[in-house]
């Protein structure tokens, strides 16, 4: 199966492919995603709506059969799903439209595990207004703190927004724990599914989330266009924050009407060809399936915890259990600066990440200066852990560790 | 290929680097970071008469940015701050001898911007 999937991913039959485990960051693309971009712009490279021409229809019925791709892939519902460039747009876009609801007094809670982007939006709100915003804690095992958390969000809260997977730790938290919680106290539950949507099956109804957000480019396609997920009934009564073409139903001098969620939404042109590829990414992920995925994603985590643990003076900073865990590896080394072990590795062709991927406020907490980051995706093997694993300890070896 | 980008002196600054200590009178000193790994540094000088006499550094950085600060200290001692405008990023590659890539020239300007900040 592995040789299968990496077969349909062009820089492994290259001659000299990289060792290439910063899938965290963007994932590679796999032919087919590249051919319907491609496709697009070879064959129907118009614009969407009212183009009553046939080229411009297939590219309308093809973005919206992305949708309801999307749809199936998260189980909602096509009028839920809210195209946009990708999961920070997302999330900014999203607290934009939550904001009139938050007010001095109030607050927002998240985890210190997060990501910038679902850190900064909540903050600029809760700045702006007088809310608190409040950071949910991590246990010694790198999880979510859930006494915390059930302490922290109380009736002033109004948003819950936690990571789906951290990109850090690589913990897959309780997120349906949480939404009783914030539900208990009629806060609203968002979901950052960034790192999450490649490696965990999600299904927003199972969740009972609100909202959820995700990217493109992790999930096997491309950057510049990402999902967000609402409750229908949520979006009915919001308001678009970004405003122009496309999503008028009546305007005139005076007065405006916008049409229905979620093309209300969406004005602008989109990434059109990023859509339909988007829906080529799905097709790519549903004909591997989750069964196969998470059971590689647990021998990935197996595997590489016991090889990287097994190195003399590297602290992994993640669980050391597959448990609800993604295939993500941040880690540090005595002695060793991240930037001096990334680029060490980098000279052997290994590509990993280096720094708090943007995620200062979780080093500041573990009081580490950041960390090297190894994730995987679903083409990642265990010889590949291995040269990771050769490499860190030539990185030793040079600075005499 | 690796030993080129990590050559001895480097990674001997790294581990025992000269200038890392306090200075308790300074009359200079300022703080740097590097927004892309998280690295903090606080610089601190004696200074007279324009005349640079001391600079210590405390702080974390990578064997670059160390090595890098510890060779641009060793040159400044004893010259004029004026001194500092001959120091360019391409004159900090020169003193460390190896190549730098674009991603690590700011590890090893760091020490340089900051020095420039504080003088």
């Amino acid at each position: 199966m592995i040789d299968q999937i990496r077969s349909q991913f062009p820089l492994f039959s290259t001659s000299n492919p990289p060792i290439f485990l910063d899938t965290g960051a963007s994932s590679l693309t796999p032919t087919s995603v590249t051919k319907a971009m491609t496709d697009y712009y070879n064959d129907y490279s118009v614009n969407i709506h009212r183009g009553l021409y046939e080229m411009s229809q297939k590219a309308t019925e093809l973005c919206e059969v992305t949708r309801t791709a999307v749809a199936d892939f998260i189980n909602a519902d096509a009028e839920e799903i809210i195209f946009t460039s990708g999961t920070t747009l997302g999330l900014n876009m999203l607290a934009s439209m939550l904001k009139d609801t938050v007010n001095a007094g109030d607050n927002i809670v998240i985890s210190i595990a997060e990501h910038h982007a679902n850190i900064l939006p909540w903050k600029e709100i809760c700045d702006a207004v007088g809310a608190e915003l409040r950071y949910i804690g991590l246990t010694d095992e790198y999880r979510i703190d859930y006494d915390q958390a059930k302490d922290l969000i109380d009736d002033k809260t109004k948003i819950v927004s936690v990571t789906g997977m951290s990109n850090v730790l690589g913990t897959i938290p309780d997120i349906k724990r949480l939404t009783s919680l914030a539900h208990d106290h009629n806060a609203l539950m968002v979901v950052d599914a960034a790192q999450r949507i490649a490696h965990a099956q999600t299904d927003v109804k199972q969740l009972d989330c609100d909202f959820l957000v995700f990217g493109a480019h992790k999930m096997y396609g491309p950057t510049g266009v990402g999902v967000l997920y609402g409750k229908k009934e949520l979006l009915k009564k919001m308001q678009p924050v970004f405003v122009g073409g496309d999503i008028v139903s009546m305007v005139t001098k005076t007065e405006v009407t916008y049409v229905d969620a979620p093309h209300k939404f969406e004005t602008g042109t989109p990434h059109i060809a990023g859509i339909i590829a988007l829906g080529e990414a799905v097709k790519f992920i549903t004909s591997i399936g989750w069964k196969y995925i998470e059971q590689h994603e647990k021998e990935l985590n197996d595997y590489a915890i016991k090889k990287l643990l097994d190195i003399e003076g590297l602290t992994l900073i993640g669980p050391k259990s597959s448990n609800n865990r993604g295939a993500n590896f941040a880690f540090t080394i005595d002695k060793l600066h991240t930037h001096d072990i990334a680029d060490i590795l980098s000279k052997q062709h290994i590509a990993v990440r280096a720094g708090s991927h943007c995620a200062m406020p979780l080093s500041i907490e573990l009081g580490i200066n950041g960390t090297t980051r190894a994730s995987c995706g679903i083409y990642t093997t265990k010889k590949e852990i291995d040269a990771l694993c050769v490499g860190i300890n030539k990185a030793k070896q040079l600075f005499s560790l | 290929m690796i030993e080129q980008l990590y050559k001895q002196q480097i990674i001997d600054l790294y581990n025992n680097p000269t200038h890392k200590s306090v200075i308790d009178n300074p009359t200079h000193h300022m703080n740097g970071n590097n927004p892309t790994c998280g690295d903090m540094i606080v610089i601190q000088a004696i200074c007279n008469d324009q005349i640079i006499s001391k600079i210590k550094y405390q702080g974390e950085g990578c064997a670059i940015s160390q090595a890098a600060l510890n060779l641009l200290i060793d040159e400044l001692i004893g010259k004029p701050i004026s001194v500092l405008k001959e120091y360019t990023p391409e004159r900090i590659v020169e003193l460390l001898g190896v190549p730098i890539s674009v991603s690590r020239l700011n590890c090893a300007t760091l020490g340089l911007r900051t020095c420039k900040k504080m003088f």
